[in-house]
Parts: C-alpha cells; structure tokens; sequence
C-alpha cells in the first residue's frame, strides 16, 4: 500500500507542479489528497466497531478503482489536471485514514509491552515502501510516462487488497445500547463514543498535550517535509522527477533508519520526554533545510530530519496508545 | 481511536496556508515562520504539560528483560 501511495504522491504531485506551475495549486492538490480527515473520527470509530480488516479492505478497493481510471486516462491521453484534481478528491477521502487503522490493527493485535517495538516495526515497513516507492515512481514517470507508470500503481494497490484479505477477523464490538440495530443505532452509538473519547482526551492531561502537539506537527512541519517537496525539487533545486524521487527518499531513509534502531532497542524509556526533544530537533532541520541551496546537502539535512521525525513519531504512536489504554473505543 | 485521529486536521490547513503563503512572501521566509512556530510552541506545551510529559516516571521495561538486584 506504501508502495502505490509514495508512487502516486510523487507521480501526480509532479504533474500538477509541472502542469500548472503553481505551487499554491500543488498545496491544493496535496489538502485534497487528505480530504479524509475531514471525516477520519467517524472512520476510527466505525474501525472499531467494525474492525480494522473490513474497513482496509473497502478503502484499498476504492484506491485500486480509482488509480485504474487514472490509468486509462493516462493512457488514452485524456488526463488533464482537472481530472488528477477530482481523482485526488475521491482518492483523499479514504486514503489518509488508512496509516490510522494500521495503527488501530496494532492496539488490538499487540499486547501493550510489545507496542512501541511493533509501531516501529509498521513504520520501518512503511517507510523502506516509501523509499522503494518513491525511487521507482519517479523512474517509471520519467521512462514510461504517466499512464504506463499508473498500471504499476494500480497493480500495487490491487496487491495491498488482496494481502488485507490475510489480515485476522476481530469480533464485531457489541452495540452496548439496547436498542434496535441498524444504521440509526450504530449512528447513535458512534457519536456517543465520540464524545466520551473527547471528554476523555480532554480530562487525560497527557493525551491532550500529546494531541496538542499532533495536531502542531501536522499542521507545521508534515508540510514542509513532504507536500512541498516537489515545487522545492523543482524551484529551488531545479531538479527533474527523478531528483524529487531522490529527495523523498532521502526523508524516508532517515525514518528506517530510525525505526530499526526503535525496533533494536526497543524504544526510549521516556516515550514523551523522546517526543518533545525529537520534535525540537526535527524543526530546526528543516529551517536549516529551507536555507540549503545544494542538492546532496539538502538530502543530507532531509535524512537527519527523517530519522528525528521517525523518532518522535514512534515515541509518540506508542504514548498515545498507552494513554488511551483503558478509555472508550471511541478515545 | 476516533478522537485520536483529529490531530490530522492539521495537515491539510497547514498545506493550504503554506502554498498560499510562498506566493505571498516567498519560500524561505515560509519555511522560517512555520518552523519558528512549530519550535515555539512545542516548547510551550513541554512547558505548559511539564508534569505530564517530562517529569513522568520511566516506563518500566518488558517482563522478560532481565531484572538488576
């Protein structure tokens, strides 16, 4: 699935940079791919009342319908970047929930001792899939173009499908409410979980600090070390899609590296302490990266703030999950 | 799980403002407010949650780690 996601992200948000040469129409090609979270609380609390595997497995079959239009407009040369835009839309509903629910199937498969290790050993998965993805993205955009690079995405994301399939069945959560079922019910039950998780967030100082800080990293720093990296690839380094392939590779690089030392030491013994540090760091790299004019030092700088982010990420993954131990479903 | 995801929110905001921004003043002076801010106030909420966050006891280590006497 990492594989498809990074091929597409560099694939498509080079086309739109390209194309349009517009970078606030790349950040909106980018917001668009993350439409989901709009509604992702209602897509964590349906993953835990329905289960993990069932939801993955609808949402990797949109991913899969949806590359496989882009596939033939590619081919057919109907694609225009009006067309990635909608796509991107329909796509952005679904995909940004998909990390969530690995994260999800994590808390209900692992025991908690074992938490900060298989976090770890998710995001390393993850992250070498986005160096493997990346590189050959950009290598199959710039030798076969568009459309013939979107039959190996689409093929990737009917792969992830059907290996979710091998994912273990949960039993169903029982609807604690007595009342009839259907989707009134579920409805009903779901909007209560939410605001029990909410009023547990906000009482559990630690959960909320955590959430707090989230929220800022996303908000702040996901930005600058990813959705912008192909109008820096472009713009500031004048580079080609290969040098963007390059650059989030780099980034990823630095994040396995980070994951297996995670998963070798078995983590910090002060997950929260490694947060607040780690994110400090990971800020000052990539000031330091915006000031970068070389190539290979800018790769460097990305590697660096990839292995603080990693670290800070992990730490906070297995935190949050540690803090909502014990909470509603809907926490 | 549900609340937990919100903190995402912020991604797509950032990403907006940030495209909108460069054209506005410029790449580098992008790049130096959004760090600033995320520095900032990443020390405020260590500062503010000190108790919370710094001052915790360490998480004891897994059952099967050997134990010092």
């Amino acid at each position: 699935m990492s594989w498809a996601f990074e091929m597409e992200t560099l694939i498509l948000g080079w086309y739109v940079m390209v194309q349009t040469g517009s970078v606030l129409l790349l950040a909106t090609f980018g917001s668009l791919q993350l439409l989901g979270t709009l509604a992702a609380p209602m897509f964590g609390v349906l993953g835990d009342r329905l289960g993990g595997r069932t939801l993955l497995c609808v949402m990797r079959a949109i991913c899969s319908a949806l590359a496989a239009v882009l596939m033939v407009l590619g081919l057919t040369g109907w694609l225009t970047p009006l067309w990635v835009f909608v796509v991107a839309a329909l796509t952005g509903i679904v995909r940004p929930n998909d990390l969530v629910m690995r994260h999800a199937l994590i808390g209900e498969t692992i025991p908690p001792d074992g938490v900060m290790g298989a976090v770890g050993l998710s995001r390393a998965n993850a992250d070498s899939a986005r160096i493997a993805g990346a590189l050959v993205g950009a290598g199959l955009s710039t030798l076969l173009g568009l459309g013939y690079a979107y039959v190996f995405v689409t093929i990737f994301y009917l792969a992830s499908l059907a290996l979710t399939f091998g994912v273990a069945r949960r039993p169903v959560v029982p609807d604690p409410v007595e009342a009839p079922r259907g989707a009134g019910a579920l409805r009903t039950s779901s909007w209560r979980e939410l605001k029990d998780g909410l009023v547990y967030v906000l009482t559990t100082p630690r959960l909320l600090a955590l959430m707090w800080l989230a929220f800022l990293i996303n908000l702040t720093a996901y930005p600058v070390s990813s959705g912008l990296l192909p109008y820096v690839a472009r713009t500031v380094y004048r580079a080609d899609a290969t040098g963007l392939g390059w650059l989030v590779a780099s980034f990823s690089f630095g994040a396995l590296l980070a994951s297996i030392v995670m998963v070798a030491t078995g983590g910090t013994r002060h997950p929260e302490r490694t947060v607040l540090v780690h994110t400090m760091i990971w800020y000052a790299l990539l000031l330091a990266f915006g000031f970068v004019q070389t190539f290979g030092i800018g790769l460097l700088t990305l590697l660096l703030a990839g292995f603080a982010q990693s670290v800070a990420m992990i730490s906070m993954t297995a935190s949050l999950l540690a803090a909502s131990e014990g909470a509603s479903v809907g926490a | 799980m549900g609340v937990r995801t919100l903190a995402i929110y912020g991604m797509p905001v950032g990403l907006m403002a940030s495209g909108a921004l460069i054209e506005l003043v410029g790449y580098l002076l992008t790049i130096g407010v959004y760090c600033a801010v995320g520095l900032v106030f990443t020390l405020l909420i260590g500062l503010k949650w000190r108790a919370s966050l710094w001052e915790r006891s360490p998480v004891a280590p897994p059952a099967s780690a050997p134990q010092r006497v």
